[in-house]
Formats: C-alpha cells, sequence, structure tokens
C-alpha cells in the first residue's frame, strides 16, 4: 500500500477558552509533531481547524509543517461538530474515493476538542462513519467529560480525555498522536517502513488499538514505573469497550462515558491485546495486533520552554459579543485598539504613587470595525509637585470624536501643568480651562472638515458642524504629590459622564459624582461633551487618597457596567486593584466581558505609593 | 446569574391576525420571527442587549411570546393563528401592562432598560368604535414607561389611522409609520417590515454604544419596494 496515505488531526479552533490560549495549543502540538520527524518520516498530516466553520490545510509532511501558518486560522465563534465531520467526509472523500470499493485501509483521524456548541451533531458523525469507515480518536480536553462519551457510539470505541488540570496539555496530544501513528504501523505488522494508517485488513482489530498516554510523555523520567504517574498527572484515557488499564489489567467491557485512569504501561512496555478484541473470525486472521513491544518512544521535549499563561477577564455571563472577529477601522490605521501604561513616580524618600493606565476598544467598536474613540494622558509637573491624569470619551456618532478625545487628554495635560507653574490647584480656573479646550476642538474640527470639503475654509464651517463630527468628554484630575500629613489631595473635574472613582481602603467604590442613571426608570446613554460647554461654572471637586485608597478615572465603558460599585463589576475590580497589577493586567482587567457592555473603556488608576 | 447593570433593549411585535390576515399574509408574519431571530443569530453585539416579544390581536389581544432572549436554546416558537375581529383597544392595553410589568420586572433583576420599542403590524381598520381605542392608545401613550410606537400598515390599512398611532409623533426624536404602496404584494410587503424592523433594530443596539440613545429608524433612501416611510409631519 501507498505509505504516504496522511492522516488527519482535526482541531477545534472555536471561541470557547480564548482564540490566543487554543493558537497556542496548537502552535505546540504542531511544533511537538514536527520535532517527532525523524521517527515518522513518511508520515503527512492534513490539519483541519473547525468552529463555526472549517479550514483545510493541504497534506504537509510532519518536517514541512513550520510552513503551515504561524498564525493558525481563526475559524472561531461557535464549534460545530457537524460542520466538522461534514468537511472531513468531503476532504478524506474527495482524496480517496469511496472506501468500501477500494479495500484502502481507513484513515486515521484524531478529532482534538475540549467542547461541542452544537447538539444535533450525530447525524453527520453516522454519515462520515458510514462512508469513510476511519480510525478515528477522540483526543478531547478541559471540559469536554460529558461530551467525549458520545463519541464512543462509533468506532473503534476508544478515546482519550485530558482533563483541564492537566499541566501540558499539548505535550499529552502530541504523545496520542504519535502513538496512534505508531499504533497503526504496528498493527499493520510493518515495521521495515514505518507508515501512517492502519494496514488493509486490519481494520477490525485496529479498532482495538488501545491509546494510552505512554509513560514516557513525562520525558525526564523515562522508563518511570507505572503507577508512578498518579492524581498528580491527572491525565486519563476513555475507553467504552477493551481497554487496558494498568499494568495490563482489564477495564472493565462495558460501554461507559465515565473517566478513568489508565494508561500507565512503563515506556516499552508491552500492550497486550484489549479483552473484547476479537474481531471473531475474519478474512485475514493475521491482523491481529502484535503484542512484540513497540519501538522506545521519546516525547518531545521542546514544549515546555515557558512560563506564564493569559486568561482573558469575564465577570458573570461574558454574552456573545466576546466572540466577535476584531475588525480594524480602515481609516484610522494609525491608531492603536489597546493602549496601557504602568509607571511610579519617585520623590526623595522613594515611591509617592503608582499609576497603571489602560484604553482598550470595545467589542462594538471592534465588531463594526470602529477606530478606539476613548483616550488617556497624565504628566508629572516639571517642578514634580504634582500628576495631573486626562480621560476622555469620544462622542461615538461623530466620526472625528476620537481626535477631540486625544485633543481633549493631550492638551488639557499641557494647559493644567502651565497653570500649575503658576499656583496651586486650587487657583485653577476650570471654566477657562474647559472653554480654551472646546476653542481647541472647534479649531482642529473646523480644519478638518473643510479638508475634505473643496473650496471651504475652515472659517466658514459653524461649530454647530463641528459638534455632529467631533465630541468628547473630559474628566481631569490634580494629584497633589507633595509631601502632606493627612492623605494626598487630589482636586477633579469633569464634563459629561466620564467619572472619577476612589476606591476606599481597597473595598469600597466611592464616587466623585452623581452616578449616571441612577434611580432612573428608562436609561439614557445621552451625554455633555466639549466643545458644548456646560451651562453652570464647573466646580472641581476635592479629596484626598489614605494609604490604602485608589484614585480611578474611568469612561463610561467601565462606569456602566461598574454601576453604584456594589455590584459583581465592583468587586471584581476592587479585588484585582488593591494593589497595582502589571500593566498588560491592568489592561486585560479593563478589558474584561460582560454581557452588553462592549463600549470603548478607558481607565486611569493611582495608588498611594508604598514608601510615602 | 447576577446581570446587575446589564444593558437591556426591549422590543415588541404586535401583529393583527383577525381574519383579514389568513393566507400569504399570515405565513409571512409567521416568517417575521424566525428573520430576526437569524439577524440576531448574525450580530453578537446586538443580540446580547436585545429582548423580543410577540404579541398578536384579534378580538383580544395574547401574549405569544414574552418577552425573551430570542437566542435562547430552548426557545419555541409560537405559530400565528386568524382568530376574529380587530381590536386596536386590546392591543394597546396588553402591550401597556405587558411593558409596565416587564420593566418592573427588568429593573428588580438590576438590569439597565432603555425605552421599549413597539412595531405595531396591521391590514386592516379596527373594528371597533374609535373612541374606545383612542382611549386605550393614550393610556398607553401617557404611561410613564411609555414606547415608541412604530405603526406598520399593509393592505387595507388606512393610512391616517395608521399615521395617529406614531408616537412620538413630536420632539427631537419622532417615529415614523411605514405603509405599503397600493397595489403591492401584501405578503411581500409584510416580510420588508421585518427588514425595516431588523435594520432599525442593529442601529438602535449601535446607537447605545454612541453616546445616543433611544430607537433608530433606518435611512429613508434605503427602504425595501413597495413600502414608503411617512413622518408625523406628513398628517399636520
Amino acid at each position: 500500500m501507498a505509505s504516504t496515505d496522511p492522516f488527519y488531526l482535526a482541531f477545534d479552533m472555536s471561541q470557547s477558552e480564548s482564540v490566543n490560549h487554543k493558537q497556542d495549543l496548537l502552535r505546540k502540538i504542531v511544533s511537538g509533531l514536527q520535532s517527532a520527524t525523524g521517527r515518522f518520516g513518511d508520515a503527512r498530516m492534513v490539519l483541519l481547524t473547525f468552529g463555526e466553520w472549517v479550514h483545510v490545510a493541504p497534506a504537509t509532511s510532519l518536517a514541512e509543517l513550520g510552513q503551515l501558518s504561524r498564525e493558525y486560522p481563526w475559524v472561531g465563534g461557535r464549534c460545530r461538530y457537524a460542520s466538522a465531520f461534514q468537511e472531513l467526509l468531503q476532504v478524506i472523500g474527495a482524496s480517496t474515493g469511496p472506501r468500501s470499493s477500494t479495500g484502502r485501509p481507513s484513515p486515521l483521524v484524531f478529532f482534538v476538542t475540549d467542547h461541542p456548541d452544537d447538539s444535533n451533531w450525530q447525524p453527520d458523525f453516522r454519515e462520515f462513519v458510514r462512508m469513510v469507515n476511519p480510525v478515528l480518536v477522540p483526543i478531547t480536553y478541559g471540559f469536554a467529560e460529558r461530551h467525549a462519551g458520545e463519541f464512543m457510539a462509533c468506532p473503534p470505541d476508544v478515546g482519550v480525555h485530558i482533563p483541564r488540570q492537566h499541566d501540558n496539555i499539548a505535550q499529552a496530544v502530541v504523545a496520542q498522536v504519535l502513538q496512534g501513528i505508531r499504533g497503526g504501523d504496528r498493527v499493520s505488522g510493518n515495521h521495515a517502513a514505518p507508515e501512517v494508517g492502519f494496514g488493509g485488513g486490519a481494520h477490525a482489530a485496529s479498532r482495538t488499538v488501545e491509546f494510552r498516554l505512554p509513560s514516557g510523555a513525562d520525558p525526564a523520567r523515562p522508563g518511570a514505573p507505572a503507577h508512578a504517574r498518579s492524581a498528580d498527572q491527572p491525565t486519563v484515557a476513555m475507553s467504552t469497550q477493551a481497554a487496558v488499564s494498568s499494568a495490563g489489567g482489564r477495564a472493565a467491557p462495558a460501554r461507559s462515558a465515565e473517566v478513568r485512569g489508565v494508561g500507565t504501561v512503563p515506556k516499552g512496555g508491552t500492550a497486550p491485546p484489549a479483552a473484547g478484541d476479537d474481531p471473531g473470525p475474519g478474512p485475514d486472521s493475521s491482523a491481529r495486533p502484535d503484542t512484540s513491544p513497540p519501538p522506545p518512544e521519546r516525547a518531545p521535549t521542546d514544549v515546555l520552554t515557558w512560563t506564564g499563561k493569559f486568561t482573558p477577564f469575564a465577570v458573570g455571563e461574558p454574552g456573545r459579543s466576546g466572540e466577535v472577529l476584531p475588525l480594524p477601522d480602515p481609516d484610522e490605521w494609525n491608531r492603536p485598539d489597546t493602549v496601557c501604561d504602568g509607571v511610579c513616580f519617585l520623590g526623595d524618600q522613594g515611591m509617592l504613587v503608582e499609576l497603571r493606565a489602560a484604553s482598550v476598544r470595545g467589542s462594538s467598536h471592534r465588531y463594526y470595525g470602529v477606530v478606539r474613540q476613548d483616550e488617556y494622558r497624565y504628566r508629572r509637573t516639571g517642578d514634580g509637585n504634582f500628576l495631573v491624569c486626562a480621560v476622555s470619551d469620544g462622542v461615538s456618532s461623530g466620526k472625528l470624536s476620537h481626535r477631540a478625545a486625544v485633543f481633549i487628554t493631550q492638551k488639557g495635560c499641557e494647559l493644567l501643568a502651565e497653570r500649575l507653574r503658576d499656583g496651586g490647584p486650587e487657583r485653577i480656573d476650570w471654566t477657562d480651562l474647559v472653554t480654551q479646550l472646546a476653542a481647541g476642538v472647534v479649531s482642529i474640527g473646523s480644519t478638518l472638515i473643510a479638508r475634505e470639503r473643496a473650496g471651504v475654509a475652515p472659517e466658514q464651517v459653524t461649530p454647530a458642524e463641528v459638534v455632529e463630527r467631533m465630541a468628547a468628554t473630559a474628566v481631569f484630575a490634580v494629584v497633589d504629590l507633595r509631601p502632606s500629613a493627612d492623605g494626598i489631595p487630589v482636586h477633579l473635574c469633569s464634563v459629561g459622564d466620564s467619572s472619577a472613582w476612589v476606591l476606599r481602603r481597597g473595598s469600597t467604590w466611592e464616587p466623585q459624582a452623581e452616578v449616571k442613571n441612577e434611580g432612573k426608570v428608562i436609561a439614557s446613554s445621552r451625554t455633555q461633551a466639549l466643545p458644548i460647554l456646560p451651562r453652570e461654572p464647573l466646580e472641581p471637586l476635592e479629596t484626598r487618597l489614605a494609604p490604602e485608597d485608589v484614585l480611578v478615572l474611568m469612561t463610561d465603558g467601565i462606569g456602566d457596567p461598574l454601576g453604584d460599585g456594589t455590584g459583581p463589576v465592583g468587586r471584581f475590580l476592587a479585588a484585582e486593584w488593591k494593589r497595582p497589577p502589571q500593566a498588560l493586567e491592568f489592561a486585560a482587567q479593563v478589558d474584561f466581558s460582560r454581557r452588553s457592555h462592549d463600549d470603548d473603556r478607558t481607565a486611569v488608576a493611582v495608588w498611594p505609593g508604598r514608601d510615602r | 446569574m447576577d446581570q446587575t447593570g446589564a444593558k437591556l433593549l426591549p422590543f415588541y411585535l404586535v401583529v393583527d391576525v383577525s381574519y383579514s390576515m389568513s393566507g400569504d399574509k399570515l405565513d409571512a408574519a409567521n416568517r417575521m420571527m424566525p428573520q430576526i431571530i437569524d439577524a440576531l443569530a448574525r450580530n453578537p453585539i446586538l443580540s446580547d442587549k436585545v429582548r423580543f416579544g410577540l404579541i398578536d390581536f384579534s378580538d383580544d389581544a395574547q401574549v405569544r411570546l414574552p418577552l425573551c432572549d430570542l437566542l435562547e436554546p430552548s426557545l419555541t416558537l409560537p405559530t400565528l393563528e386568524v382568530r376574529g375581529s380587530t381590536s386596536y383597544s386590546a392591543a394597546f392595553a396588553l402591550l401597556r401592562s405587558e411593558i409596565e410589568s416587564n420593566v418592573a420586572q427588568l429593573k428588580a433583576d438590576q438590569y439597565v432598560v432603555h425605552r421599549p420599542t413597539v412595531w405595531f403590524i396591521s391590514d386592516g381598520e379596527p373594528t371597533e368604535d374609535e373612541q374606545t381605542w383612542r382611549r386605550a392608545f393614550g393610556d398607553l401613550v401617557g404611561a410613564r414607561i411609555y414606547p415608541n410606537l412604530i405603526p406598520c400598515g399593509v393592505d387595507d390599512a388606512d393610512k391616517s389611522v395608521m399615521g395617529s398611532l406614531i408616537h412620538p409623533s413630536s420632539g427631537n426624536k419622532p417615529m415614523a409609520l411605514y405603509m405599503m404602496q397600493p397595489g403591492f404584494d401584501p405578503a411581500k410587503a409584510i416580510t420588508a417590515m421585518a427588514e425595516i424592523l431588523i435594520s432599525s433594530m442593529i442601529a438602535s443596539g449601535y446607537s447605545l454604544t454612541s453616546g445616543q440613545s433611544g430607537t433608530v429608524l433606518p435611512d429613508k433612501a434605503n427602504l425595501p419596494a413597495g413600502i414608503t416611510q411617512y413622518d408625523p409631519d406628513d398628517f399636520v
């Protein structure tokens, strides 16, 4: 037979944990398989990634797996087993023709998944099995226990489940795949030339090929005794028919989907034929499994060279918007989706305050391909006495609003620093400052709008036209860094619904102004925004930060889900922000998922320094 | 699960099921909800926020689908059937009590509820005396939690009667009437109304993030064939 029949790796790339997590997992699996090139020179693999739809890569030899894109296609969305099996049927059927008439070997298919989102995939699965007669090895991980059993209703009645606590899922998957490839070779009785697939006529026997975790999956401990792998390495195999349990003992032959520990034959040990394995009188009884020891297996060793892990944050139900494909804004290539900072400000006595800031595009703008309209800036005054912070939220009905947000935060910080040179924060004329910013917005807006219209001078553009296209909220803070006996004085001022809060003693959210929509029966998301000036003169608020307090300026992208601060989002952020997190972690926390909250989000948080 | 602070956009579709609606028109009306569900399934931004309820009316009005998340896997859609004459007052009275109790419940569950939108589809004039349904209409739009009401008239619906149901009909965000053009296929007109409803729902969902609020109607230039939009000013 041709030794070049490929095997198939169907990999679930749906959005169940995070796409990064799955891309990372697949990358490690591919790298692990690639490193086995020496032992399976002829093996070729067809990679299918599936989710909402299916992507099929061309058959590739293990050595050339690296040529598959480093960014595996994100098919994303919901995990549809039905589509995956339909596509497998297409791909395998197309490449080999009808199976029954040709007598070709059964194709070997590895099906790696955490769990399906569709419920009625069994008909497509059965059709695939009927037409292709595959040797199908489901390898499930994570939360798939309850689904893995459903595969057992079809041959080869063997599967593997890797529990979510397992410390290296990629390595376990690689070990299973290599075992499977080699197992096919072993069953075919062909040791001379390693090949993929199960030998012709050997299918009945191959159905009971037992995939167990080789003890060699722990590369540090070759030949570890069978019982050495225990609860601390909780990879377990699933089987409903015959399974070889530890040390060749017999597992219950009954069909069941329960997960039980298996798989601890010492490296290089014997894999006895499993009970219930006998295909009965068949045309080719030589197809029985060869019980001679398989060649020693070396698990890939290059898959554990880093530490760290990222899991996206979600509060309560993440909602479907967590699944969106983030699209760029075609007109705004020059503006990042997410920005963040983590800095501390030092004085003679050590750290005065620590600052974290992040501005992230909301899932709505990601979905619709619209630019991030939030912005922040901060700076320390030249004399080192003050830290000024600004947060602004561009009103998104205006196409140019993000430019207003950039201007207001940047120019606002500059103007504040200037005015603080001439006196303390209590002497700042906020109304005058905001008026100057509004004039700046109108000036920039007129220029931009005039540029779009041939023959129109900026002076001909009316402020009303600017407001249509470009408006943004503002909230400013002046943090006094000078030594002070009772807490850090903070001056605050805002226009519109971007807000300032103090997380008191790391536990209670205290709004520094009236909370939006509080007490209203019907909510509204209208807000005041520059360049429209508030009717009343602006009155700054003054507060003080005790050592355990945190000052947070935010846009309504966080303010709305925070509500009055007593709900789940308030508890989440209070717990995470008791101490300053890493800058990237802070950004990820600002980017938490929660159903229906899909606006851009920006937060600037200031912690009193430890040395203060 | 604790949904404190989750934003909700409630929509009610109110469909006339008097005898005149039988045949193609009813079939088209029964296809509206699947059309809407398809649109929601394609747009996760929208489906996270939209709640939908279905009410039908004839001699009486009935809640056929209580306000819900249309993508709930356990949902089964009701089938509309014709059953009698045309009482607008029954529809308005039921709407009023539904909206009031739904919003109260959602508020109690800590949701942030935006103003409900009602799409009201009828193919004829009310068969009750005018004073009765006018009073019920006044109660509905005079309530504290009044809805934005968008009437849609097909077939024999009367333009001026339907036009008087637009609410609000003044202020900075007036609603509008959608009327089938004379001679157009009424079943196709109902399908077109569903398309308009869906465009409006998508625009309204997006406007929540845009610092705006309320029901956004689709661009007048992009209406499907066979439908004319009338604004409240057209009836002065």
